[in-house]
């Protein structure tokens, strides 16, 4: 079977498996959890005005507090990289791995690791690359892709994860998901205490500290970041704050959003590796800063979309996402942020057809805790995908060309108002139309069209004294 | 690529990127408006509310009842000056417990000892420099005598906090305490036993960081 290409043959494949109701409850069950927890917490409102006002301040002066961050980390006693795009970021984690001579590798939950493609390079090179986010370990064994932002496994059914675990780590199949937490437990223990080398996410770099913020619930991100001699830190060029106040400011919003908790079990702050007092922790301390297509982002329409802490709060609410799925939306990142920022960071060739996997409901901005604008987005990309010169859907010009020929000409207008009425006297039952013919069928498949009304306004008002 | 090309770019970008305007002052941090409840009470029900366990008994009576229900000897733990409990290690041990390395460094002989020393550990004991009682967080700093792996290696974590380091939420230590969160290598809250909800989102203790975490507030 070749690769799907446009967000409806991706979106048909997830809606034929089984794993869309997996992933529709968890994105219910996510906006639940996330109700209750901002339902007792006054203050939200207040906070996410704060939140916003923190993070645009924070990429207005990106440049400075950018330099700010790497001269601090340094001056600790970490490395920094600029890498441009995918490519000088994995060559960069490369030749720190071969350096050092490392063989074995954990890592724990990072999006821009799967916007890199770092685990099969790293594994090219004959490093053993180990995934250790329970959820993202899965997708690792099955070979799959993650399809949440914070709950990469949300399409797989605790009998998928038994017959895995059975299949690739020869244990006996059990679809109890404490017995599958607890085989995972013992499988990757002994793989955090024998690593060389351990590549984490950075859920917030702190300007003025040159401080590392990781948020986790599982444990493994502080895993990562303790137990091997070498961490790698990988950071999107846009995750930072000014200082560490701000970065509370930052943590009141952050876990309310994306999981319902008021604070995830494990906020991890680092400032530099290991001191020579310290007992323990990495020796080394690089931290790669990646742009990979932002600054793109950053000097358009859709430079509001840096602004957004991943929390996935977006995705939960979104009657489109909640219906296909993340895969359905082809890159790293799904759901509402993921139809903007794709586009944003990579082009919309190909993927135009991303800003259109929207009803413009706004669920999505009612919820963000830093109130990103994306129904504006959608919007603004809509209209840069419609003027070029492939647009996503070839019906698109030449219907709003007919469109455009029919609104500016009264004469065709009425005849086709009239060809409206002709069919909601001839298809209508009830003022609904349950069936439409041919092609349009597709519309009614599921749902009802209302009827047109059997005389326009038109006719209604230039008979109306008669 | 070279830094100074890689911020040229970023400013190139922000000349003509439409960001929407904001305040440019700075508030400071905005500390929400909470109940001005008994910390201690109000600090035990969130930590349970978070599958945490909070005690008020003696901490040797909670840590030899704990490690006698795990039916093991050995712990790791922070140097007995950085505990708030006199001479807690000198009274465990004097009880039949062990207490494991924790300065294995990075060379192979050490990460042996440390796989001898850590691989199937249960118990860890630390201290905790503040409580949210908003959360039911501890604040865990390293530094010397004070490693990072003792609450995150065992299976059970128990840690010794003072009552009175007990603050209302994260943001009202924050107000006073920010630019501390800095001068360690590590500084974590913890807000109860690691969780995970990653097959069927049903929730799960202990899947990486400790199973069960027991405060014991003196």
């Amino acid at each position: 079977m070749s690769e799907p290409v446009t967000f409806v043959e991706r979106s048909a494949r997830t809606l034929g498996s089984h794993g869309a109701a997996a992933n529709l409850a968890g994105a219910r069950r996510f906006t639940e959890m996330r109700d209750g927890a901002v339902a007792d917490y006054r203050p939200l409102e207040a906070m996410r005005d704060r939140a916003r006002q923190i993070r645009l301040h924070t990429l207005a002066n990106l440049d400075r507090y950018l330099e700010q961050f790497a001269d601090e980390v340094e001056r600790l006693g970490g490395t920094v990289f600029f890498a441009a795009d995918a490519t000088e970021a994995v060559d960069h984690v490369r030749r720190i791995a071969r350096d050092n001579g490392v063989e074995r590798v954990i890592k724990s939950k990072s999006m821009i690791s799967e916007e890199i493609g770092l685990n099969h390079a790293l594994e090219a090179d004959g490093c053993r690359v180990v995934e250790t986010d329970l959820g993202e370990f899965i997708i690792q064994i099955a070979d799959d892709r993650p399809s949440h932002i914070i709950a990469p496994a949300i399409h797989r059914t605790a009998a998928d994860v038994g017959h895995l675990f059975a299949d690739r780590l020869g244990v006996p199949f059990t679809d109890d998901a404490d017995e599958l937490n607890r085989l995972a437990r013992a499988h990757l223990r002994a793989e955090f205490l024998e690593a060389d080398m351990g590549v984490s996410g950075v859920n917030f770099g702190v300007a003025d500290t040159g401080s590392l913020c990781v948020v986790t619930n599982e444990g493994n991100g502080r895993l990562t970041t303790t137990a091997p001699r070498i961490h790698v830190a990988l950071m999107g060029m846009e995750r930072l704050v000014p200082d560490m106040a701000d970065l509370a400011q930052m943590l009141e919003v952050l876990a309310r959003s994306g999981t319902g908790q008021r604070l995830s079990v494990y906020t991890n702050i680092i400032t530099g590796p290991r001191r020579p007092e310290d007992p323990d922790g990495p020796e080394q301390l690089h931290v790669v800063v990646l742009d990979n297509g932002r600054t793109r982002a950053l000097s358009g329409e859709t430079a509001e979309i840096l602004a957004c802490i991943r929390c996935g709060a977006c995705l939960n609410a979104c009657p489109v996402y909640r219906a296909v799925g993340g895969h359905a939306y082809g890159d790293v990142y799904p759901g509402p942020i993921g139809a903007v920022l794709t586009p944003a960071l990579f082009g919309l060739d190909p993927w135009g057809d991303l800003p259109y996997a929207s009803t413009l409901c706004g669920a999505c901005r009612d919820v963000c805790p830093v109130r990103i604008d994306i129904p504006r987005m959608l919007v603004a990309l809509r209209q840069e995908a419609a003027a070029a010169p492939s647009p996503p859907f070839g019906w698109l010009r030449p219907g709003l060309k007919l469109y455009t020929a029919v609104a500016t000409r009264p004469s065709w207008w009425r005849w086709f108002l009239a060809i409206g009425s002709l069919l909601g006297r001839t298809l209508g039952r009830g003022g609904t139309i349950e069936r439409l013919p041919f092609h349009a069928g597709g519309w009614t498949r599921y749902r009802s069209l209302r009827a047109p009304a059997r005389r326009s306004f038109r006719a209604w008002w230039s008979n109306r004294g008669a | 690529m070279e830094r100074d090309d890689f911020l040229a770019s970023i400013r190139r970008s922000l000349t003509t990127g439409r960001l929407p305007q904001v305040d440019a002052t700075d508030p400071g941090l905005l500390v929400p408006d909470l109940e001005d409840a008994d910390l201690a009470r109000h600090f035990s029900v969130a930590l349970e509310q978070a599958d945490g366990v909070a005690h008020e008994e003696d901490p040797i009576e909670v840590i030899t009842g704990i490690a006698a229900r795990l039916d093991t000897r050995r712990f790791v733990s922070w140097d007995a000056d950085h505990l708030p409990v006199p001479n807690l290690i000198e009274r465990l041990e004097r009880q039949g417990l062990t207490r494991v390395g924790h300065d294995h460094g990075h060379t192979g002989d050490g990460r042996r000892r440390r796989v001898d020393d850590y691989g199937d550990l249960r118990l860890g004991i630390t201290g905790a420099e503040a409580g949210f009682a908003e959360t039911g967080s501890v604040v865990v700093r390293s530094g010397k005598g004070r490693p990072r792996m003792a609450s995150l290696i065992p299976s059970v974590h128990v840690v010794l906090l003072r009552s009175a380091a007990i603050h209302r939420s994260l943001a009202h230590w924050a107000a006073m305490m920010a630019p501390e969160m800095a001068t360690a290598t590590n500084v974590v809250f913890i807000s109860g036993p690691s969780r995970t909800g990653d097959i069927e989102m049903r929730l799960n203790t202990g899947v990486h960081g400790p199973g069960e975490v027991h405060v014991v507030l003196v």
